[in-house]
This record gives structure tokens, sequence and C-alpha cells, in this order.
């Protein structure tokens, strides 16, 4: 999939520093043309290009012109990132590195200076058809969303491709356009569940001779009770339940692909009831609870509100087969003006399948608190006067498609002490912001916060019913790291395509969403920044291609040490790392 | 899905003089019926219906029903049975049919029947009708044939005939696709107008400056600045965090979602836009081409074609108590569209003013228009929501709390104004806009009648509303509130300059009589509010309303289940958009062919019953023109019980 590049080191040479605070306007004049990615490059009229970058507090439009031509003058200096968009096309970033995918490279513009690039866009597919409905499909019911395989902390993963789910009209009929060439899954699925029965034959005959008892025939026996209760199920194409069943859909660039017709249909739901019990094992009434379809955080899918009764008990009716899970808590209430508090709650898995599923006993665990202090290391700066603008938070270091209750921020008190009250036992990482004007380089960051003596950052520490935490020590610098400089091919031309990756040494850091692995792009002039890493020892790579998945893939990173330059941070160093490519580009072979 | 307008205007109310059985313990009535297609007579097999406990008056709790949905058989049969007694609505709908039909329906979108279902009661002729839904589509193209694809904001305007004149309302909105193809399905029968429109947002740099400072200051500067935005017009605020053309001192936003129809600036400077169309080629919707649709048709070829036209600019300033006024919003609206019920989708333009107070709007064609201006103080909002489920992997969702009600608002007023401005070859500048507080309405509730009158607490919790009538430029926008004290006072919002009628709900028992002002009612005759409040209003509610009721029978003499009742002022000065708002009823009948309607004011009416589907345009007078001759003249005096009973008359 991707290809690494061996970089070596350049001897270290002061780079261009980028400004940190800039006019809204100037001199550069930055212009391009619009073409089609095929060999004909003809150029796209009338296509809406979209310039931003954090010089312009909004961004700027421009057309293209019958030439493909577009302009933005007046442009303050800086970094910029060029978005197109025309209808038939795929909208794409300026030097992504697939059509449609950002990040693009940026485009890094000099006082008084005229920028011109050519920009090509990839005819987009279409994808169209029919969802096939039963005649009585509450109407309005459906939503279709479109789903690609990616790979989450080495797992593959089907994630909506598109941003948003869509409605099918009236008749079940979808059309999808704008895709770039990719795989695609589609996942059709009710909006919100309606239940329903069946009238049976059986039935109509009875109920015509009760209301005529002159009929001749024989009475038929009765059911005791209605058919089953039925909703929509959720379907993959080309119909099954089965995400893994799930028939991938390959289109082309330009391609139309008409008549992907799938059926939804009516599938037997259950009732889920039970019962929420305190820490006392006594009925926990006034709480709250949700019963979510489990893998609802990659794609969504609506989940059930669970009403409690004053005894606790809840039931809920029209759950569609599958995996849920259900998360239930209490004391929610807030006192006024107040930030609400969980100080109650519990999380747990609940399996349907078509069948009522009672008796399950949920049983809340109180909320312990966590608190610490600030403290400040300047160099240079005196610390903050207004310690209550320095907001804290509690992150769950949950893994990928986990899901938990989300712990509400705090501000520090005036002594730069701090509170969670009651917070879900669980495994977190603990962060602070001071606050900073926009489009300003923070002039405080969080160096460490250090709980139970390790850095909750790099390992997120976990929270235990019945024990509460103190003793938290956050500490914001008015340092921060940066490594930066310019890459360049084996003839010393900017090389702005490729993908940097900085990695800590140390592979017990990669993990998923660490702080030590990270990627930056260089701009057009192969000029690149990466800022914020914690101090140590870390390997600079330079990549064709990545997916952000293989940050956290621990063979990928393996794989690319032996292409990778190693380097050395100190606290608050600011280095200039100059990097050249060796020879030929060396296929990875993922 | 297209809400009747009857429903908004006008009251419909389905009776029965069989009244509610009382609940009885037995549930083993059953209703068996069929569901058929409404045009061809045919069953509709697999159709969904529900079952619903209509409601008994207005604002009367409608007790639950256990009964799900059910799927009818290949015949279209259904059953639902184990039915308590008392009064239901039947619904269905299916694939192609996705307008919801109710039972009594004898045409789209027409009034519906409640079922009297007495215990143990066995009903096995129940018939609903559906319809399939009309169709437009067409496609959009640029002054060279050439399909324009990505135009988001194709608009139907729906005509209504309403007291005597053509009312267009927005009904719907829609985006052409790859192929510049749009499509308006779910069409009630009815006529209708295409129309494309770009409205295009410009937003002075100082303000962008002026937001992003506040954005990142106190959340006391963030809550100034949020008030003023959000008090403005509102389709303003997604244009404030939208990517815009960069014009001289401005920022020039497309529609949100997509610029198909430009504006882009020209070499020149000058800005090139898209003027709105009205199908089929038509600069306002006083000259398009109706489309006459029925119940199942599809119209294809309904085709536009938009041109790209230089533009100038309007520019002025806002002049409020406080002299000149900064962040407040202003849109640029056809003259025109005063003839449409319902704006949005219909303005050319929007703006906000700077800093200083100053505005200009980018991007106008040549026409007559009307500057509005508007900032309605938002009305309270909901507190902090609270603990929320997080989910990695992108898609949060939030676990919603109920949240204590946050504390009341300051009473800020609403400031309005409205400028016309004719635009030709050159540029409008040094317009002034002066901003008026919106009025008030202030009195106090009377009594009449036998019982107690409506303890503290009940009292305070009754609604009053206003709801704007017919055409103005402020119609439907906010919605004033009123408060009541305890000694039965009441006092609104400062509300848009506008046309409105009065209305009371909320007071179990009791039922408007009047709203007194210097001898007219406020509740029949609507009343125009400009900037001088009013005062002294005095609502009496009663707690025995004058009422009209009796049976429909046809010719023959037989029960007509299939009738409408049709009640109008005698005198026909009154029509349903002006004077007599409370006086025009169309009543579908019961299935046993009964009526009744209360609260009419007092006055000589007109009654006549027809068969429903030959309902036309109601009330359109025409339509009442034909039915006077036909109609039974009644007088009913101030709380009087009157009853009457009709022969179904044949209309053309």
């Amino acid at each position: 999939m991707g290809s690494v590049a061996l970089v070596t080191a350049q001897a270290q040479q002061p780079g261009p520093r980028d400004a940190t605070s800039t006019p809204q306007t100037g001199t550069a004049i930055l212009a391009g043309t619009l073409v089609i990615n095929d060999v004909s490059a003809q150029p796209i009229r009338n296509a809406l290009v979209t310039l931003s970058g954090a010089p312009l507090t909004a961004s700027r439009l421009a057309t293209s012109d019958t030439s493909g031509h577009f302009e933005f003058d007046d442009l303050p200096p800086g970094r910029f990132t060029l978005t197109a968009s025309h209808s038939g096309f795929v909208r794409d970033f300026y030097g992504s590195k697939r059509p449609g995918v950002s990040p693009g490279t940026p485009i890094a513009v000099v006082q008084g200076q005229h920028v011109n690039v050519t920009m090509k866009l990839t005819r987009s597919a279409v994808i169209a058809g029919t969802i096939i409905l039963p005649p009585g499909a509450p109407r309005g019911s459906v939503l279709l969303q479109v789903l690609h395989v990616s790979t989450i902390n080495g797992e593959h993963r089907l994630v909506p491709a598109i941003g948003g789910a869509f409605g099918v009209d009236g008749s079940g009929r979808y059309r999808m356009e704008g895709l770039a060439p990719d795989d695609y899954v589609l996942f059709a699925y009710p909006f919100s569940t309606t239940e329903v029965v069946e009238t049976s034959a059986d039935e109509i005959q009875w109920a015509l001779r009760q209301s005529n008892p002159s009929m001749a025939g024989t009475v038929p026996v009765l059911p005791a009770d209605r058919g089953p209760r039925m909703a929509l199920s959720k379907v993959y194409y080309p119909g099954t339940t089965d995400p893994n069943a799930a028939v991938p859909i390959a289109v082309a660039a330009g391609e139309e692909r008409l008549g992907v017709d799938f059926p939804l249909t009516f599938v037997p739901t259950a009732t889920v009831s039970g019962v929420v019990l305190g820490p006392d094992e006594l009925p926990a009434g006034g709480s709250q609870a949700i019963l979510m379809p489990s893998g609802s955080a990659f794609v969504y899918q609506p989940p059930a509100t669970l009403r409690l009764a004053a005894d606790g008990s809840f039931s809920v009716t029209g759950v569609l087969p599958g995996h849920y899970v259900l998360l239930a808590q209490a004391g929610g209430a807030s006192a006024a003006g107040g930030a609400p508090v969980a100080s109650l709650s519990a999380i747990q898995d609940v399996e349907v399948s078509g069948r009522d599923v009672t008796s399950i006993s949920v049983h809340l665990k109180a909320g312990v608190s966590v608190s610490g202090r600030l403290a400040f290391e300047s160099a240079t700066l005196p610390p903050p006067k207004d310690l209550t603008s320095v907001q804290l938070s509690l992150t769950s270091a949950l893994p990928p498609g986990g899901m938990t209750f989300s712990v509400l921020p705090v501000q520090a008190a005036a002594d730069g002490t701090f509170v969670f009250a009651s917070v879900p036992p669980g495994s977190y990482r603990l962060f602070a912001v001071a606050p900073t004007s926009a489009g300003a380089i923070p002039a405080w960051t969080l160096k460490s916060s250090i709980v139970g003596g390790k850095d909750s950052q790099d390992d997120p520490f976990e929270v235990i019913a019945g024990r509460d935490t103190s003793g938290a020590v956050v500490t914001l610098s008015d340092r921060h790291t940066e490594i930066n400089g310019t890459i360049t091919d084996s003839v010393g031309r900017p090389a702005p395509e490729l993908i940097i990756v900085a990695f800590a040494t140390d592979s017990r850091f990669w993990t998923y969403q660490s702080r030590r692995v990270v990627q930056a792009r260089p701009g057009t002039t192969g000029h690149f920044v990466i800022s914020g890493l914690p101090p140590g020892e870390y390997y600079l790579c330079a990549l064709t291609a990545l997916e952000p998945a293989q940050l956290s893939d621990r063979a990928f990173l393996e794989q690319i040490i032996g292409a990778s330059v190693r380097i050395s941070l100190a606290e608050g160093e600011q280095k200039t790392q100059d990097l050249r490519i060796a020879g030929t580009l060396l296929t990875s072979g993922f | 899905m297209t809400v009747p307008w009857r429903a908004v205007a006008i009251g419909i109310v389905c009776t029965s003089a069989l009244g509610l059985a009382q609940q009885a313990p037995a549930s083993d009535a059953l209703i068996l019926g069929r569901v058929i297609d409404g045009t061809t007579g045919r069953p509709v097999a697999g159709a969904l219906v529900s079952i619903s406990v209509a409601a008994i008056n207005a604002g009367a709790p409608a007790s639950k029903l256990n009964a799900l949905p059910t799927l009818a058989n290949a015949d279209g049969r259904f059953l639902f049975r184990q039915l308590p007694a008392g009064r239901f609505d039947l619904s269905a709908t299916a694939l192609g049919y996705p307008a919801t039909n109710r039972f009594g329906a004898r045409r789209p979108g027409g009034p519906s029947q409640a079922i009297d279902l007495a215990e143990s009661e066995k009903l096995n002729n129940i018939v609903i009708r559906i319809w399939k839904p009309a169709v437009i589509t067409g496609t959009v193209m640029d002054e060279n044939g050439e399909p324009l694809p990505g135009v988001n904001s194709v608009g139907l305007l729906r005509l209504d005939a309403l007291g005597g004149t053509t009312r267009f309302t927005v009904v719907n909105g829609a985006s052409t696709d790859d192929h510049g193809v749009y499509r308006f399905s779910s069409l009630l029968p009815g006529r209708y107008i295409v129309f494309v429109s770009s409205p295009r947002t410009t937003l002075p740099v100082a303000n962008r400056e002026a937001i992003d400072r506040a954005m990142s200051g106190t959340p006391q500067e963030r809550a100034v600045l949020d008030r003023q935005y959000s008090g403005s017009v509102a389709s303003l605020g997604p244009a404030l965090t939208a990517a815009g053309f960069r014009v001289g001192d401005f920022i020039l936003s497309p529609a949100p979602g997509g610029p198909a129809l430009g504006p882009a600036p020209a070499a020149d400077g000058r800005v090139l836009v898209a003027p709105s169309v009205f199908y089929p080629g038509a600069a306002i919707p006083q000259q398009a081409t109706p489309i006459v649709v029925e119940a199942g048709e599809e119209h294809a070829g309904i085709d536009l074609r938009v041109t790209l036209v230089p533009s100038v600019r309007v520019s002025g300033t806002v002049i409020g108590p406080d002299g000149p006024t900064p962040h407040f919003g202003l849109q640029l609206m056809p003259t025109s569209a005063e003839a449409s019920g319902f704006y949005s989708g219909m303005e050319v333009a929007d703006t906000v003013t700077d800093p200083t107070g100053a505005f200009t709007f980018l991007g106008v064609p040549a026409g007559t228009y009307v500057v509005r201006a508007i900032r309605i103080p938002p009305p309270p909002r909901p507190g902090p929501t609270g603990p929320q489920v997080e989910a990695t992997g992108g898609a949060a969702r939030s676990l919603l709390l109920p949240v204590e009600p946050s504390p009341a608002q300051p009473d800020e007023p609403t400031l309005a104004a409205l400028v016309p401005v004719a635009v030709g070859p050159e540029s409008v500048t040094g317009l002034q806009v002066v901003l008026h507080q919106g009025p008030r309405v202030s009195g106090r509730f009377a009594f009449t009648g036998s019982r107690e009158r409506p303890v503290t607490d009940v009292l305070t919790r009754a609604a009053v509303q206003v709801s704007s009538v017919g055409a103005a430029f402020f119609a439907r926008m906010g919605a004033p509130r009123f408060d009541i004290s305890a000694d039965g006072q009441f006092r609104s919002t400062s509300m848009p300059p506008s046309r409105y009628v009065l209305r009371v709900s909320g007071l179990p028992n009791w039922t408007l009589e009047s709203a007194m002002l210097d001898g007219s009612d406020l509740s029949d005759d609507p009343f125009d509010l400009d900037a001088k409040d009013l005062s002294g209003v005095v609502i009496t509610m009663t707690d025995s309303p004058a009422a009209i009721s009796g049976a429909v029978r046809t010719a023959a003499g037989q029960v007509d289940p299939d009738a409408d009742v049709l009640v109008f002022p005698a005198d026909r000065t009154h029509s349903a958009d002006g004077r007599g708002m409370r006086r025009h009823y169309l009543l579908r009948v019961s299935k046993a062919g009964a009526f009744d309607v209360t609260g009419l004011p007092a006055g000589e009416y007109l009654l006549v019953a027809v068969d429903d589907a030959l309902v036309g345009d109601w009330p359109d007078p025409k339509f009442l023109d034909a039915l006077a001759p036909l109609a039974t003249r009644v007088t009913i005096a101030l709380g009087q019980r009157l009853t009457q009973d009709l022969i179904t008359r044949a209309v053309r």
C-alpha cells in the first residue's frame, strides 16, 4: 500500500520559521489550474476552490474559469490548504495521497510571492439503486450509510466513508454521488424502530365470524395472541445483518454503478427488561439508562432510551437482534446552575436475538473523586494570574469502539487545585488547557500530568470504585519542543509529496492515540514542523503514503525503523533536522 | 410531507353526536377493515395501518392505546382486536403511498373521521382510502442549456386561493443531482410553482474579526455576540462560519451547500448572480405558470433555465434607539414575495451591519425590493445537558437529561424595520434603515358563566397565542410569549409588527368568547400591530360557548357519512383571511352523519352539507358563492346551543 523513503540526515542548518502572527492580507498571489486527473488533462471550469489556513480567519473561495484557472490575491504569507470541488468529481485536497483523502500538501507562500500550482481532480463515481422495502415499511424510516474498511489499532473496521446518513425516497430509491474510487459497503437501517404485527388469514376469518355470526363454515381457532412483533432490520449490502458478510462494491473513477438493490425486511424484535440497582443492592429509582448498539462508535445507529420506573425497573420494547451496551447512571440531576454529576454509573453488554431478554440486573457503582493541583514550569513567562481559566479534562482511555460516560471538564480553583467530584470507574488520561487567543501559538502547553507516579498522557490511570484519587500534578510549561526542517529529494529539490512520521524509539509508546507517534506534511517548499512532542528519543521517517491507522500498527512501525533517522529531543528543545531522500524509494510491502 | 394549509388557517373539527362512551372494562371490541387505493379502488396489500385514541377535544390528553400498527394481508385486510370502547383514529401508509391517509378522507389531504366503538362492538366495514402522491421533476440548466448539478435551492410554492387572493407558500426544497435533475415527490393534489433562487450572504470582514475576537474572549463577550446573532435572522448563522469569496472589504458566501449558481465576482469587480426564476422563466411568482397536479401524476420535464447577470450593491446604515446599530441582521426580499405566506427561501440576499452600523448587500440584480431588518430576542435556552456517553471512533452520542428551565431572560424589545428600495443598473447607497421597537399586547382576563373561575396556577399556565395572518414581511417570525399574572392580567413580549389574530387555549372547561378592544374582537378580526402597543384587551372566557350541532342525511333520507358541513358567515364581507377568522369551519361529519361545532361568535351563518369529495377550494370566495344559494341560514346568539339537521346538496 505504501512505500517508505530511505532518508539521511542533512547537516543542520537554520530553516525558515513559520510566522507566528500574520496580518489578514498581504501581497502574495496563489494561482492555479484545475485539470481532469486522466490522460486528457482537460481543464475543469466552474469548480469551486477553497483556500484555508491559519493566516485566514475565514476560508476564501474562488471559481475556475473556462481554462480551469483560479486565483487568490492579496494573501498574507503562510501555509495554505487548497480544496477543490465540482459536481462529477471527487472533492479533493491539493497534494492528497488518494483522491478525496486528507491531508493534502500545504502550500507555503512568502510575502509578495506568486505561486502557481496545478491540481488534478478525479472523476467521481455514483452508486445508485433501490432498497427493496416491504409494502408496510413505515414511511420516511430508512437511512443509508456508505462505509469503507479502515484499520484501527490493527483491526479492520467498517467506518463511514462519507459523513452522515442519507435518506431514501418514498420508493426506497437512492443515489450516492461524488464517491472517490474505493470499495464501499452499503448499510441501511431504520431511522427509528416502529414495531408492527401481521394480520393473519385465520384472524380475518375469525373476525368475520365474530362480526357476522350467521356466516357459514367452521370458526377458526384464534391464536391467543397476535403474531410476533417485528420491525425493519439493519442490513448490509447485499442483504446480511452481519457486517463481516457484507459484500463491498468496488467503483472506479467516473463509474456509474446502477441497480445496486438490496432488501430491508421485517425481523422479530425483543423486549429487554430488568432492574437498576444501587451500590446497596436496592432498586435505584431516578436513574437513567440507554441501550446503544455495539459498533455505534464507528457507524451511528439509533440508541434506545430506557424509561426507568421509581423502583428501578426498566423495559424497552422493539429491540432489534444484535449486540448492545447498556449504560446506566444516576444522580445526574444538576443543582441550579451547577454542572451535572453522574455519581453512580454502570456499563454492561446485552445480547439480543429476537427473543425477550428479561431479568437483567444493572449494578450501579459510585463515582469517586480525582483531585490534584496545577504546576508551572516557566522559562520566560510569569505563570498566568488567573488560574481559574485553566480547564482540566479527563478522557477515557478506551479501546477503539468502546463506550463509556464522559466526564465534564472542570476549571482549576484560584489556588491551582482542581477536583473532579464524581468520576465513574475506568481508565483515564488527564489533560489541561490554558486559554489562547485564536490563531496564536499557545503560551502554556501541557508538559506532564502525573497521577500515581506516572504520566497519564502515556500511561492511563485506573479509577477504581470506592477509592478516591488525589495528588495528581499537572504541569504546564511555556517551552515546547519543535522539530523543523526541509525534506528534499536526492538532487536537492523539495519533496513536499512525502509524509513525515515521528515516533518514539521506545515501542511501549506505540499505542492507539499516542502523543509520541505523530505525522506531519511538509509545505510546497519541503519545510515541515512537528511541535509539542515530549522530550525523548524519536525516529523520523518519510513515507509516500500513510493510513492513519498505521500510526498505531506496531508491525508497521517496526518495519519503517530501518528507513528512519534517529533524533533526540531535550526539554523545550527546538531542533532543525533536514531530510534528504537517499536514492530510490523502497516499497514497504504493505 | 406537506401540511394542508387548512390545518394551519382554519379549524377542522371532526365530531360525533355519540360522545365518548365510558371506558368499559371489556376489551373485546374489534375493527376489521380494508385498505384500498382511493383512485383505483383496488386493495393495497401489506399496507401499514395504525390506530390511536382520538382526542375528544383539543388539549385533552389522549389516553394510550396498547395496539401496535398492523400489516394488512394480501387482500388489504387488517384487524385490530381486544379493543376497549372509545373513539379512535385509523390511518394507513404503504410503499408508494407515503402520505399518512386517515380513515374518512375521501380525497387526498381531505378531512378525516374518527371511529366510535361501543363496548364489545364488532365493526367490519371500515375502508381506508389511500392515494399515491404526485411528482414534479425536471432539469435545471444554465443559459446554454447545460444541466446544472448541485443546485440546492430549487423551491416549490403551492398556490392557495384564500380570501379572494392567491397565496404562495414555500412547501418544499430540493437539490439537483449530478445530472441537474430535481424531484419533488410526495405532493398532494394542487397547484404548484417550481422556482430556483440563489440567496447569498455578505459579511463585512470587520465582523469576522469581531467574531473571532469575541470567540476567544470572555464568556460575557461571547454571550453578547451570541445574542446579537441568534436574535438576528436565523439564516445568517451558517454564513458566519462559511467560506466566501473575498470582494473588497466583504466576504460573499453562496447559499449554504453549493454555489452552482454563483455568485462569482466578475473581472470588473462586479458580482455575477443568478436572479430567481419561476417556472417556466418568470421573474416573479405572480407571472409563473402553475402546474396543476392530481393524485399519482408525475409531471416530468418541468425544466428551468437560469442565467448569470451582473449585479450592483445596496448599502446604507441601520439606526436603532441608540444610534447606528452594529451586528444587525438584514434581508433583501423581492417586493413580489409579500404575497407569499412564508418567506424562507425567497430572500435575495442577507447581510449584517458592520461595527459602525453600516451595511452592504453585494450581488443585487435589478428589481424592486424591501430591506427587512429584524432582531427578535432569542427565547430562553435550556441549561447545560448532562453526563454524556462518550464513544471512541468518532461518533459520540449524548445521553440527554432533563434540564432545569433557565432563569428568565432580560425583557429586551424586538427591533424591526422595512424599507422599500428600487434597484436599477446603478448601486444604491445611503439607505437609512430606522429601527422601531416591536409593540406589545396587554390586557386582562374575564370569565362569564356559572363555574368557579380557574385557580391561579391553572390560569397562569393558560396559553395566549397570536398567529400572524395573511401576507406581510414579518409574518411568522418569532413566537411572542405572554406572561399571565395571578390576577388575570397578561402582557406579551415585544412582537414583530404584523397582522395577527389572538387565540387562547389550555384552560379546561373554558372556551374563548371574545378578545375585545375598542369594540372589535381580536380573536375574530385580525389586527395590525405597527409600532404602537395594544393595551386594555379584555379576553372573555365562557363555560357555555355557542354551538351548532346536527345530523346530515342524503336527499333520499339516508344517514350520509360522506358529507362535509361547511359553516361560514352570512355576511360575505367576512372572509377567512380577514374579518371572521373564527366563523369559517369545514367539518367532516362522523360515521353517523353527525356534526358539532363549538365556540362560534354570535351572528348569522350559512350552513351547507356537500359530499367531501366535491369540496374544492374551501374557503375560496368563488366556491362559497356557489354554495351560498344552497345553504341554510341560522342565527346564533351568545352562548346559544342550536340544533340544525341538513340534507346533502349537490354542488358543481
